[in-house]
Order: C-alpha cells, then structure tokens, then sequence
C-alpha cells in the first residue's frame, strides 16, 4: 500500500508537537508516580 | 437507596435515552448511521475513544483494585500513549484514506475475502460475548448491593442502551458518549471528596496517604523484569503497547469512533487525547480506591463486602461468625489506633517515633487481614463462590457513606459507564454484521433504505444478545474468565495481520490467513502450558502472525515464481 501523502510542512510540526508533548508528558506522569510512590511510601 | 437517589437515577436515564434519540436526523442514510458522515469534532469523538473503553467493570473493579492492591495496576496502561502516537502515524490516515467503514474491509482491499471475514467473525464472536458480560458485571453488582432483581437490572441497562443506539446510530453513541463521561467524572469527584471529608479531625490527606503507603499501595511501578508477574512497568509499556496497538487500531468498536472524526488530523486528535488524559484519569480512579482504604483505616468497614456472601455466612455459620466479627471488631480498633498513632507521628515529623509506629501499624493491618481471610474462607465454604471481595468495596462505600443525592449520582455513574461502552459496541457489532457479511455475501445489491433498516434490525438483535448473555453470564461465574481468556487468545494475532498489510508489500492474503491460525494455536500452547503473563501473549500472537505470515508469503511467492519462470 500507498503511504498516506502528508500535508503542509507546518501541519506536520504540529502533529510532531503533539506527538513528542504526549510521550513527554507520559514521562512526566511516569517519574510524578515514581516520586510519589517514594514520598508517601518510605 | 432513597427517593432522591432515585430520582437522580431516573433523569440521567430520561436524559441519555432523550438525548440519543433525537439524533436521528443525521442518521437517515448508512454512511449517516454508521459514521455520522464523517462529520464529529475531534474532542468529541476523544471522548467517547475514552468512555467507551472505561466499562463498568472499569469503574467498580478498578477501585477495589485500588483498595486492595493500590496503584500498581496503572502499569497496564503504560503502553497506551506510544501506542496512540503509532496508531495515529499508520492506521488512522490508512483507515481514513481507504474510506472504509470496518477494519476488516481494509483487510480485503490489501489481502482476501476469507481474511476479512475470519479477523470480521473473530471479533462478532468475542464482542458479542463480551458486551453480555459488560451488562453482566455491573448487574450483579448492583442487584447484589442494592437488593435489586437481577433481571429487572440487566434489563435496566440494556434495554434504554439498545433503544437509543438502534434510533440514533453511531451519532447518538457518540453525543451519549461526551455526557456520560462527564457524569463519571463527576461521580469520581464527588466520591473523593465524600472520602476526603470523611477522614477524622486532625488527620489530613497528606497523613492518610503516608499511613496508605506504609502498606505499600501507593508504589505505583515495579521495575523488576519477570514474565509471571502480570503487572510491571515492562510488561505495561511492552506487553501493554501490543495490547492497545490491537485494541485501538485493530478492534471496531474503537476503529469505528475515529471514523467519525471530520478529517484525518481531527481522528489522530481525537487518539491523543487519550495519550494526554487516560493515564491520569486511571491513576485519579485507582487513588479513589486508596482513598476508600484509607477511609476505612478510621471508619470501620463490613467484615465482608459482599453483602449476600455476609447473609449466607451468617445464615450458616452463625456462632462461628459472631465470635469472628468480635474479633474483626477488635483488629479494626486496634488497627485505627495504630494508624492514628502513625498519622500524628508522620504530622509531628517525629523520625524516631515513625519507624516504631509503622511496625505496629504493619503488625495489625496483618491481624486484621488474617480475620478478614478467616471470614472469606468461611464465605468460599457456605456459599461455593469465590468472595471476588474487591468488586463490592467501592459500591458498598457509595450505598452506605455517601449522602443523600450523590449515592443516585454514582449509581448514575456506573449505569453510564456500562452504557457507554455497551453503545459503542452494539454500533460497531452492527456495523461488522451488515458490512462486513450482509452487504458483502448476503446480499450484495439493495437500497441504502434496505441497508439502513437491516442496520437497525442489526443493532436491536446484538442488544437481545447482550441482554441474554448477561442474565447467563451472572450465573456463570467462569464464564467471564473465559470470555476474557478468548478474546486474548487472538487480540495480539489480528494485530499480526494488521502489521503485515499495512507495514508489508510482500505479505498475501494466503500469508496473513495462515499467520493469523498459527499466531492463535501459539498463544493458545502459550497460555496452556507456561504461567506467562497474558499481557505477554499479545506481543507472542503479534510476533508469531508475522513470521509465519511472511515465510508462508515469501515461501508461495518464490514457489509461483519458479513456476512461472522454470
């Protein structure tokens, strides 16, 4: 199959923001959870 | 329940039924019933990418996990965001592109008939049964803890889903979708605070989570690499990405909500939206659960949650089980002074004092639990059930500690739980049964008022499933494992499929139909012979349907070659 053709290169910035935003707030979530668990459990 | 709580229930059921069914405007033609005509804004189609995956059995279970096991289990949702950014870069444009109305149509385009139909009949057969026990888990739930007949409640959720869902089609699952998550939003809300308000004077948040995290439940992640164990950050981020790859890219009745979405950009919003938000509002549910944990470490809880295990216990064992509830009265005195004495050392900042006093806080939390299990057992011997404890925490908490007016509100909560992910998965067993058999085998040239009518017809027989299924399942206790245990026999291997069309050009229809076998006779030798964890097995079912998809391709395509050119 085909790759999607892609659109405008600022769309594509735009999408790529939200892409790395959403893994680096994971990361975020992930190390407030580890500090967290550190803080209320030890 | 009283008169308020009631009439709290009764308007959001008026006020969902009322509102599905007038969306019937937009749904006067297929493409309209089906995919709203491609026409929904991403966040509300975000929305109900997130309402129809949070069931009921979500919103119960999930808290009594939390309760009983604190917040390790939001591991299983740390493949979700990684998963969501892969799906958003292939499928969703291949899907959108294609014009398609199922996965599986794509299926035919790329490959074959025969593996559209079996990837279409895997998922009627495992959605079907799965919806019945969608309405199953939170009936029982409710007519066990409300003293409701089973039926009666079975119904109670069933019918109004179904009736909206075949008038209104996929935009009045969609609209239902937008307020039903915000009324289990707001349930969550008002029970935390409920539970925070409900905390003895003198002990804040901060001094109720440090006497819940002595015990362990607010270590979230588990870094240790071992297969068996079914929660661990690896097995989250490996094993769960496999799992949320397959469910969100693979599985209609979530395929379906992103069809809807106005364009490709608006559909990949929508996904993220569930990379940006899910993982909080899961950790916000599980936390919920601590709460209650924490709330019942100074407010005395039932010896068993489970009310008519308690009946029955009583009913049999009586002597046996007023001696024991002396004792649990006893542990749990003991225990709440141990954990106030905790508390005001954590407050005062006493170092010494603190270590001391969690030994003693950890000494009687053993006691009590030792009890607990005491009467558990005794519940497993009068009744011949397992007490599946955690499932009642959380209601049981709602019916007897929160006040008038929000006890209707939760209940409303878990009714729009079950029903949002009921909705979405009548529309989308509809849309598989009627374009991916009616209109492809059965009967390939008609009107699209004939289609539109068998759609209906479609959506109404899935509810009658459902209902029938649920009122079986209840009883049938192990049925619900086993529907579970099915549907993780193969979601990994359709994901197989998916990564051969859409990341292959070498891959054949003849390739993916005998990858997608072995990848299903693979995890099924998995599953029965080894304790591997069945977040695991989808990353088995993934991996095996790719390579025996590509030798078999590779294999049939030089043989033809040879053929050709002797």
């Amino acid at each position: 199959m085909e790759a999607p053709d892609d659109t405008r290169p600022e769309e594509g910035r735009a999408r790529t923001g939200l892409y790395l935003g959403a893994l680096a707030t994971q990361a975020v979530v992930v190390a407030l959870l580890w500090l967290f668990g550190w803080y209320f459990g030890t | 329940m009283r008169t308020l709580d009631w009439l709290v229930v009764a308007a959001y059921l008026i006020w969902i039924v009322y509102d599905g069914l007038k969306r019937t405007k937009a749904s006067d033609k297929v493409e309209g019933y089906f995919l709203a005509n491609r026409s929904l804004p991403w966040w509300a189609v975000g929305l109900s990418v997130m309402a129809t995956q949070l069931s009921a059995i979500t919103l119960v279970g999930t808290t009594g996990q939390g309760y009983a096991d604190g917040l390790r289990f939001v591991q299983f949702y740390l493949g979700l965001p990684l998963a969501m950014v892969i799906l958003s870069l292939t499928v969703v444009p291949f899907f959108h592109r294609a014009k398609v109305y199922t996965a599986y149509e794509y299926l035919e385009r790329r490959f074959d008939a025969k593996t559209r139909a079996l990837t279409s009949l895997l998922f009627l057969a495992s959605r079907g049964m799965s919806c019945g026990v969608i309405v199953a888990a939170p009936a029982v739930i409710l007519s066990i803890i409300l003293g409701w007949n089973l039926t009666l409640t079975v119904l109670a959720i069933g019918v109004p889903t179904a009736l909206y869902t075949m008038v209104g089609g996929v935009q009045a699952v969609t609209w239902t979708d937008v307020k039903q998550m915000a009324v289990i939003v707001a349930g969550v809300l008002a029970a935390v605070a409920v539970l925070v308000l409900g905390l003895p004077d003198g002990v804040g948040v901060g001094d109720a989570l440090h006497v819940a995290g002595t015990t362990g439940r607010l270590r979230a992640l588990d870094f240790s690499f071992d297969l068996n164990q079914t929660y661990t950050f690896w097995s989250g981020i490996i094993g769960g990405l496999f799992l949320m790859l397959s469910y969100f890219g693979c599985d209609q009745s979530q395929v379906q909500r992103y069809l809807t979405a106005k364009s490709v950009d608006e559909g990949r919003q929508s996904l993220m939206m569930s990379a940006y938000l899910k993982i909080p509002l899961q950790v916000l549910i599980l936390l919920t659960g601590v709460f209650v944990f924490a709330f019942y470490l100074f407010n005395q809880p039932p010896m068993l949650f489970n009310p008519k295990h308690a009946r029955t216990v009583e009913r049999v064992a009586g002597p046996e089980v007023e001696m024991l509830q002396r004792d649990f009265t006893a542990a749990f005195q003991a225990r709440r002074a141990a954990a106030l004495a905790l508390a005001a050392a954590e407050k005062n900042g006493e170092h010494a004092r603190v270590e001391s006093a969690r030994r003693d806080f950890l000494a009687h939390e053993a006691a009590l639990a030792h009890v607990r299990d005491r009467a558990s057992a005794l519940a497993r011997q009068a009744t011949g059930e397992a007490p599946a404890e955690v499932n009642y925490v959380f209601p049981t908490f709602i019916t007897t500690r929160m006040p008038i007016g929000l006890v209707g509100l939760m209940i409303a909560a878990i009714f729009a739980a079950a029903m949002s992910s009921i909705a979405a998965e009548l529309n989308s067993l509809a849309t598989a049964t009627v374009i991916d058999f009616y209109r492809r085998h059965v009967r390939t040239v008609a009107t699209d008022a004939h289609y539109l009518r068998v759609s209906k017809l479609a959506t109404g027989f899935w509810g009658l499933v459902a209902c029938v299924v649920a009122v079986y399942a209840a009883d049938l206790g192990s049925l619900i494992e086993v529907v579970n245990r099915f549907g993780s026999f193969f979601y990994g291997s359709i994901l197989g499929v998916f990564i051969l069309a859409i990341g292959t050009r070498r891959a054949t229809g003849t390739g993916a139909f005998v990858g997608l076998l072995a990848g299903m006779g693979a995890v099924a030798l998995v599953a029965s012979l080894t304790s591997i964890s069945f977040l695991w097995h989808n990353v088995v079912g993934a991996a095996v349907v790719v390579a025996v998809g590509m030798a078999v391709s590779v294999t049939a395509g030089s043989r033809r070659q040879a053929h050709v050119n002797p």
